[in-house]
């Protein structure tokens, strides 16, 4: 399979202190590949390793042990650059340009030609929703549009592979939702997509494989399923109301069941047992709501990761 | 080569955008109302004490851009992470270096530029003549000019690896070192080694810090232009040798400082 | 080699070479510069520049302390220089205001600047006064003006008696030397009057009314002598005292030198070892100027040929066409500052 990205052994460490300077090791030995056309999910707590990785990849630190190569290129590839897009974390940008201005700028720094460039900028304003606000200066913009702008210049140059550091951090839902919808629009153009998030939903949703990082070592790493370990886990099911005769039928195969105004409100115990359950309900005069799976979140998933590897 | 000018450009309209060249405003301001105000005083020197203040001034309103945008440039980018999303792009670090110098070296043009003119005007106002002293002018107003970009160099030295505020500190203090080079060398030849042989480190120790230390004595002839004085050539010529080295070494310093530099 | 590596060897050899041709860099520039205003120097123009002390002052923006220190180190260092000869000389330069222009308005300056400057205006005044009695004047005249004022605001402060005194003192010192008795007179009688001004000081404003009486001379010496403050005072007291002795000395060899002449058909002695049996004769004629009177010490070089009173005793010369005895040029009795040779 063609990779866009390949991570061996990568290392860090920082000196911290004062006055005797003593290395801490914040990433240590990753390893991972990307493949083309794939949106590879890159999970972690705050301060697991994640953004170090991508500003090694940036070439902004250095690493003090390991390679890695994007598109085939050795990193320090200058070239290769104008082939990758970037989206720093909480990005800023200079408050003294527009935000057509700064495409401008970088448009330029990537060698697009005057009239591409244009075009580019355009339809990548539009793209990210900023249409409207491109004539306005970046010291006016909020931080959402900060965002957007951010993840505009990152595609300006309709990159091969992008990078983007927690796109989804500090927006609203809508915000949120809209940054998904552009995420999953550049892998439908054939792009491959490396982001970083701290939250786990968004890699439901959008990652095709993940790896997850934990005091700067990865702890896990493949296909979301693969890495959950096939356990999907208890599902949430809201029905309407159901006939008397129907909760005690029900309550067997519940670890929670709820008598709400509406209706009934349950957790399964088990994911297989969904199909039965769907019949009882009928059978009983209800009709299902909603199915959920229960959010497991990244707390929950580095506990099970604990205990699925120790 | 590219990168450089596109850098370099958006280092300009920065400071256009800060409104660096306010200054100018009050800097011609300051110079006709002192031309009104030395054209009462003085009698004879009026030419003279126009020279004086207005090449002073446009020294120390350039000082005043280059150390405090200049210890700025950098940092700022650093500080506020702009330079997270520059160094993705297809630039090298030193492109970015030089670009960064370029930038806030054409800013510069443009003040001493617009301060000379208003210079002449001023000349022009007080003398109602315009004579070969013009030339001069020019020369000692293209070696300030120098001068600033060399402060500029240091600046940007600075900013490469501190604060902005101890950048401050140390562009100022290099200045007024600078400054007094000539001072050093005249202690150190006042020495009387050949009486007391352990002034003998003293004097090798001046010396070194006079032929290291920026000598921006070299690109000061403010007084003698004043005075009507020509500069002589061979130094002009010399004068702008020392300013491509020592910049040269600068920037060099700078680009091995930052090229080695991980951005936290 | 990437291309990073590459930047960064590139600069460190540009960084290198840089350095390197920083030196015989600034030497040609130097060198161009002396050849263009032929050993004028930088200073000058600094000078020149802003050449009123009113302006400095102003321009200084309440750094007038430093900046008064500034202009006084530059203005030893330029005396200093011009002193000792332009570095390259072999020869110090003549002491001619043609030739140190810059001293009395640095002087001005630095006095200026910072009016309470007092070394400003004593060695100051001893800087000038080499050359330029009148200037040297001027100053301490300045120095007074100040000190006198500051004096009226705080009449009993002892340090500002002190300096108006020594101003005054240094006056007189220096209109004698310019031979300007009456002014030299009224200078020491001015002083004599401050609060704390010692007693030789009256003295000496007699002397200078009664004309060059060597005996007050020798008073004022030994008194300083003992009560002198300091170390150049000391030193100076000590060399005026050798300074009179050898002139009662040469008095004393002279008479000798006539009486030889009287008994030889006034015939000049070929040396003046030849008039030693007539000094050992007369020895207790040879007396010094004091009142009382003390005997000369007088020493003799094994050759029999009378040693000056210096440190390094020199031997007197015998001039064979006049017939005067007088200080070898080698003498470390000073010969400029003898105001009756």
């Amino acid at each position: 399979m063609d990779n866009v990205l390949e991570i061996e052994n990568l290392t860090m460490d920082y000196l911290v202190g004062f006055w005797r300077k003593q290395p801490t090791r914040v990433l240590d030995g990753l390893s991972l590949s990307v493949h083309r056309g794939e949106i590879f999910g890159f999970l972690g707590h705050n301060g697991a390793g994640k953004t170090t990785t991508i500003k090694i990849l940036m070439r902004i630190i250095y690493p003090t042990a390991g390679k890695a190569l994007i598109l085939g290129k050795p990193i320090e590839d200058v070239e290769m650059r104008k082939r990758i897009g970037y989206l720093p974390e909480t990005p800023y940008f200079y408050d003294y340009l527009t935000g057509y201005e700064l495409l401008d700028y970088f448009g330029k720094l990537f060698g697009i030609e005057r009239v591409t460039r244009k075009k580019r900028i355009q339809t990548t304003l539009d793209l990210v929703g900023l249409a409207d606000v491109g004539k306005k200066q970046l010291r006016g913009y909020s931080k959402g549009m900060l965002q957007r702008i951010g993840i505009a210049q990152a595609i300006l140059n309709d990159p091969e592979v992008v990078f983007l550091d927690e796109p989804m951090s500090g927006l609203d839902p809508i915000g949120r939702r809209e940054v998904r919808n552009i995420i999953a629009s550049l892998r439908d153009q054939g792009k491959t997509v490396f982001f970083s998030t701290h939250i786990l939903s968004d890699v439901e949703v959008l990652c095709d494989r993940v790896a997850i990082l934990k005091n700067g070592k990865r702890v896990a790493y493949g296909r979301l399923d693969e890495v959950q370990g096939r356990d999907i886990g208890a599902l949430e099911m809201v029905t309407t109301t159901v006939a008397a005769t129907g909760v005690p039928a029900l309550t067997p195969f519940a670890t929670q069941l709820r008598q709400t105004a509406s209706g009934l409100h349950l957790e399964l115990k088990d994911a297989d047992t969904l199909d039965q359950v769907i019949q009882l309900v009928r059978q009983h005069g209800g009709r299902i709501v909603s199915v959920n799976p229960v959010k497991t979140s990244l707390e929950e998933f580095f506990i099970k990761d604990d205990r699925h590897h120790h | 080569m590219r990168q450089i000018v596109i850098i370099a450009h958006n280092t300009f309209r920065e400071s256009v955008r800060d409104k660096v060249l306010l200054n100018l405003i009050i800097f011609v301001l300051l110079l006709i109302g002192g031309s009104l105000y030395f054209g009462e005083l003085t009698i004879h020197n009026e030419q003279k004490a126009m020279i004086n203040l207005g090449l002073s001034v446009m020294l120390m309103f350039g000082f005043m851009i280059a150390v405090f945008i200049g210890t700025g440039l950098v940092y700022k980018e650093i500080d506020k992470r702009t330079i997270y999303s520059m160094l993705a792009k297809p630039i090298y670090r030193y492109e970015f270096i030089i670009g960064k110098f370029l930038g806030l070296s054409a800013t510069l043009f443009v003040n001493c530029v617009v301060m000379f003119v208003g210079i002449l005007i001023a000349l022009f106002y007080l003398t109602r003549q315009l004579d070969a002293t013009a030339f001069v002018l020019l020369q000692a107003a293209f070696l300030i000019y120098l001068e600033l970009l060399l402060t500029t160099a240091f600046a940007l030295l600075f900013s490469s690896f501190s604060t902005p505020a101890l950048s401050v500190f140390f562009s100022v203090l290099m200045y007024i070192i600078g400054n007094f080079t000539p001072d050093l060398k005249l202690f150190a030849d006042l020495l009387q080694v050949n009486l007391y042989p352990n002034l003998r480190v003293a004097q090798i120790v001046l010396y070194g810090l006079y032929y290291t230390l920026p000598n921006l004595s070299n690109f000061n002839f403010i007084s003698r232009t004043a005075h009507g004085e020509p500069i002589p050539g061979a130094a002009f010529g010399l004068g702008i040798v020392y300013f491509v080295i020592y910049v040269g070494l600068l920037l060099s310093l700078t680009v091995m400082i930052f090229e080695r530099r991980n951005f936290k | 080699m990437n291309r990073q590596k590459l930047v960064i060897l590139l600069c460190s050899l540009l960084f290198i070479l840089g350095a390197a041709s920083l030196y015989p860099l600034q030497k040609a520039y130097d060198q161009s510069l002396k050849n263009a205003y032929q050993g004028r120097d930088r200073l000058m123009d600094d000078v020149m520049y802003m050449s009123s002390g009113e302006t400095v002052r102003r321009l200084s923006l309440g750094f007038d302390g430093l900046v008064a220190d500034v202009y006084w180190i530059r203005t030893v260092q330029y005396f200093g220089r011009k002193f000792l000869g332009e570095i390259d000389a072999k020869t110090p330069p003549e002491l001619k205001s043609e030739n140190i222009p810059l001293l009395a308005p640095l002087l001005d300056i630095v006095t200026t600047v910072d009016p309470r400057h007092m070394s400003a205006y004593s060695f100051g005044a001893y800087f000038l006064g080499e050359y330029d009695l009148d200037a040297a004047a001027a100053l301490l005249h300045k120095g007074i003006q100040f000190t006198d004022r500051e004096l009226k605001n705080r009449p009993n402060d002892p340090k500002y008696q002190r300096y108006l005194w020594k101003l005054y003192f240094q006056l007189g010192d220096t209109y004698w030397r310019a031979k300007k008795y009456k002014e030299a007179s009224t200078a020491y009688r001015s002083g004599s009057v401050v609060p704390t001004a010692p007693p030789t000081m009256i003295l000496l404003a007699g002397a200078m009314e009664a004309g060059n009486d060597r005996s007050v001379a020798y008073d004022i010496f030994d008194r300083n002598l003992t009560e002198a403050e300091d170390e150049v005072s000391h030193i100076t007291a000590e060399w005026r005292l050798r300074h009179l002795a050898s002139l009662d000395e040469r008095d004393f060899y002279n008479r000798m030198v006539k009486l030889y002449q009287q008994q030889n058909n006034s015939q000049c002695p070929a040396s003046l070892a030849e008039i030693f049996p007539l000094v050992k004769a007369h020895l207790h004629e040879a007396l010094d100027s004091r009142k009382p009177a003390r005997p000369l010490e007088l020493r003799f070089s094994p050759a029999r040929v009378p040693l000056d009173t210096s440190s390094e005793p020199t031997p007197y010369r015998l001039d064979p066409q006049t017939c005067k005895v007088k200080l070898d040029p080698q003498s470390l009795i000073p010969i400029r500052w003898d105001p009756k040779e």
